[in-house]
């Protein structure tokens, strides 16, 4: 308006010179007047060509400057206007493009900063919460009304850490993965690395710091996991009583733990770096270990000897695997060798214990069977002396024949002896053992019957006959049958009971085995009775065996590779199972240990 | 009237001779063949001295006389008990329990938890032991020195 009133007045001021001059120019007033209409005429022209696209052009200026960036100018002109229109229009289109590309630009950092799983806040200079991102939100819990305008250090578990932060960003200008621990709404804390950096505005004034947090709260218990793993397994290793070394791949000692030094007497640091074969009482011996595990990919409880520092032997067990690193490769071996030195010893001493307990045993035994022989070789004596001095013809031929028992008893006795110290090799043919119990059964039944003893038998169908030596299995189970009797007659039964032996055929599970079993309900055993039953010359009874009987019976068992078994009760009865394997021995080669165990 | 001496073994011929050498010597002797019957004549005859044998049939020797030294009416009849294995009871009277050798086991330590058990029963123990085979002369000297002639 202003520029307008101001060309009015120019306008007047022009006017009032021209009446000045057309007063005085009055004379020449049919020349002026076509003049004054002129001019007059030129002012409208120059209203209606310059002023208005002017004026249009001021309020283009005015919309671009209110940000309205899609004004254009009708383009009609082809003159100077024109032409400043079109240049007009170009350069809004320019800024038009510019300012959104900016925006664009902006709304993109902006979406990364809120879709960043990293905590992003900024922090004005007052350390005033600015900005919160939604990794945040998710991170510590709190909604962004809830934190912003708040103070940054009521986020951090330790406020210090937050200082101690913007300490070193004042040093540094920048502070990169800074560990700390930010604190959740629900007061948990989430470890993070802080990446600390300030804020400025277009001249570069400190205008606060943008901090971002990764959460490595996950990461961080896994670490402490994987470190407590790690820890524990060392510790395990460490306080092992086994002797466990590592050893690289050029066979050297890489580690040795306690249960190392205390077995072996050294301190580490004496053997780390030593080659492993020093280790050894034979080095052969950890080369043949090391062959077999190449070879089989494992080696568990070699039988060897570690030599302690002081030179003893140490009797382990090495139980020896390859160490491999992260790809797979093979950077080593470690060893478990378990010190058995003690029980190896032990275990030496207990063989040796077992067979003197089974030499005195035998001795006891024989001893025991020889003086019962004297007692009637003695007593015989003393009668036919009695006798002759008393003429007594009857004590006389009492004593002869005690001594002649005593003759007979001793002579079975050195028969068995013999039978039992020579090598037995059973004559195998296919025999139907249901024909052979029978056969048993029937010749015992009348001494059974004598003692008022029930014999019977249980002799199924189906059975598959047996490789075995008929007279041999004869023998042996017989034998066990008149055990079966005497244990009877030791007896005293009560409330009706009355004695009874029972002997049965039958198919062990396997279908391979032919199984024998006598069952009785006599006097039974004791356990310590059990243990000594199988040992040769081992004899509870003095008028009938030689205890000899059952050790026997064990060798005929095993000879066919079969297995003899006893269980027992004091009071109840015993059974003995004769275990044989239906095709005969085999290739069976008879063990000096002896497979006869009691059962029960 | 000749003292009775009953003999209680299951050895038949045991019996027969000892008897003999016991009416030889005056006395009258009495056979039983296992414990059972030990105790039947024990408790018919009341005899004046018990020879007993210590592994028998239906009541071992042991057995037996703890039953009697248990028993009012006859625990004051001396027994005589045979072994076969010698030497070990007198060890035993000795107090050497600790110096027999572990091998030797089986026999001895059933025969030795026996006289133990009866010991820590409070039981009187059998007066006399008698090794088998028997000598004669000592026998009788036993069977003298407890009953008399």
């Amino acid at each position: 308006m202003k520029s307008r009133s101001k060309l009015v007045w120019k306008l007047t001021a022009v006017a009032a010179a021209i009446l000045a001059a057309a007063i005085a120019l009055a004379p020449y007033v049919h020349v002026l007047i076509p003049l004054l209409l002129g001019i007059v005429a030129l002012w409208f022209m120059f209203g209606l060509m310059l002023e208005r696209p002017i004026r249009e052009l001021i309020e283009g200026t005015k919309q671009i400057a209110a940000h309205r960036l899609d004004f254009r100018f009708d383009r009609k002109r082809h003159d100077e206007i024109g032409l400043l229109e079109e240049s007009f229009n170009a350069m809004t289109a320019t800024i038009q493009a510019s300012q959104e590309e900016l925006r664009d630009a902006k709304e993109y950092l902006e979406g990364m900063v809120e879709n960043s799983a990293d905590i992003i806040i900024t922090v004005n200079t007052e350390g005033l919460i600015e900005t919160f991102n939604r990794g945040g939100e998710e991170a510590l819990g709190y909604r962004r009304a809830e934190v912003i305008g708040k103070p940054i250090e009521s986020l951090f578990v330790e406020s210090r850490e937050r200082y101690d932060a913007t300490v070193r960003l004042r040093k540094t200008g920048h502070v990169k993965n800074y560990e700390t621990r930010l604190l959740t709404k629900d007061g948990q804390s989430r470890n993070v690395l802080l990446t600390l950096s300030y804020l400025s505005d277009s001249d570069g004034e400190p205008i606060g710091t943008i901090g971002i947090s990764k959460d490595i709260t996950q990461e961080k218990k896994f670490q402490d996991e994987l470190r407590g793993a790690k820890e524990y397994l060392e510790a395990m290793v460490e306080n092992s009583a086994d002797i466990i070394i590592t050893v690289d791949s050029e066979g050297l000692i890489k580690t040795f733990n306690r249960g190392g030094e205390e077995s072996l007497g050294y301190r580490r640091q004496e053997v780390i770096g030593r080659r492993i074969e020093s280790l050894f009482v034979d080095p052969r011996e950890r080369h043949a270990a090391a062959a077999r595990l190449e070879q089989t990919g494992n080696v568990i409880n070699y039988e060897t000897s570690l030599l302690a520092k002081d030179g003893r032997v140490r009797n382990v067990l090495l139980t020896l695997s390859r160490l491999r690193n992260v790809e797979g490769r093979p950077i080593g071996t470690i060893g478990i060798s378990k010190d058995v030195t003690r029980e190896k010893g032990l275990q030496r001493e207990l063989i040796q214990s077992q067979k003197f307990a089974a030499i005195g045993q035998a001795v006891t035994g024989i001893q025991h069977a020889v003086k019962n022989m004297l007692d009637a070789l003695n007593g015989g004596a003393y009668l036919v002396r009695n006798g002759m001095a008393k003429d007594n013809r009857q004590r006389i031929e009492k004593g002869c024949a005690m001594v002649e028992e005593g003759i007979i008893r001793i002579s079975s006795l050195s028969r068995n002896m013999l039978n039992f110290a020579k090598e037995w090799k059973p004559e195998l043919e296919s025999v139907d053992l249901n024909d052979l119990v029978v056969s048993i059964c029937k010749l015992n039944r009348q001494t059974a019957a004598d003692h008022g003893i029930t014999l019977r038998h249980a002799t199924p169908d189906g059975l598959p006959p047996v490789l075995c030596d008929p007279k041999l299995i004869h023998i042996g189970t017989t034998d066990i049958l008149v055990n079966a009797i005497d244990a009877c007659n030791w007896k005293h039964y009560h409330d009706g009971e009355t004695p009874e032996i029972v002997l049965e055929n039958s198919l062990g599970k396997d279908r391979d085995t032919f199984v024998i079993r006598i069952r009785d309900n006599g006097c039974g055993m004791t356990e310590a009775v059990q243990r000594s039953i199988f040992v040769p010359f081992f004899s509870t009874k003095k008028t009938l065996g030689t205890g000899l009987g059952l050790a026997l019976t064990a060798r005929i068992v095993r000879v066919h590779g079969g297995v003899i078994s006893v269980e027992s009760e004091p009071e109840r009865g015993t059974t003995f199972e004769i275990h044989l394997p239906v095709n005969g021995p085999g290739d069976h080669k008879e063990a000096d240990d002896g497979q006869a165990s009691p059962r029960s | 009237m000749a003292k009775q001496v009953l003999v209680v073994d299951d050895n038949r011929n045991t019996v027969e001779y000892l008897s003999v050498v016991l009416s030889e010597h005056g006395y009258d002797p009495i056979a039983a063949y296992d414990g059972e019957e030990g105790l039947a004549k024990i408790r018919e005859t009341v005899p004046d001295l018990i020879v007993l044998d210590v592994m028998m049939p239906k009541r071992s020797g042991f057995t037996l006389c703890k039953l009697l030294k248990r028993d009012e009416r006859y625990k004051d009849i001396p027994i005589l008990m045979l072994t076969a294995v010698s030497g070990i009871l007198e060890e035993m009277e000795e107090h050497k329990d600790e110096t027999f050798e572990k091998p030797y086991e089986s026999l001895r330590e059933a025969l030795r938890r026996g006289i133990r058990q009866m010991r820590d029963e409070g039981l009187v123990k059998p007066e006399m032991f008698v090794d088998k085979p028997v000598d004669v002369a000592s026998f009788v000297a036993k069977v003298q020195q407890l009953i008399g002639s």
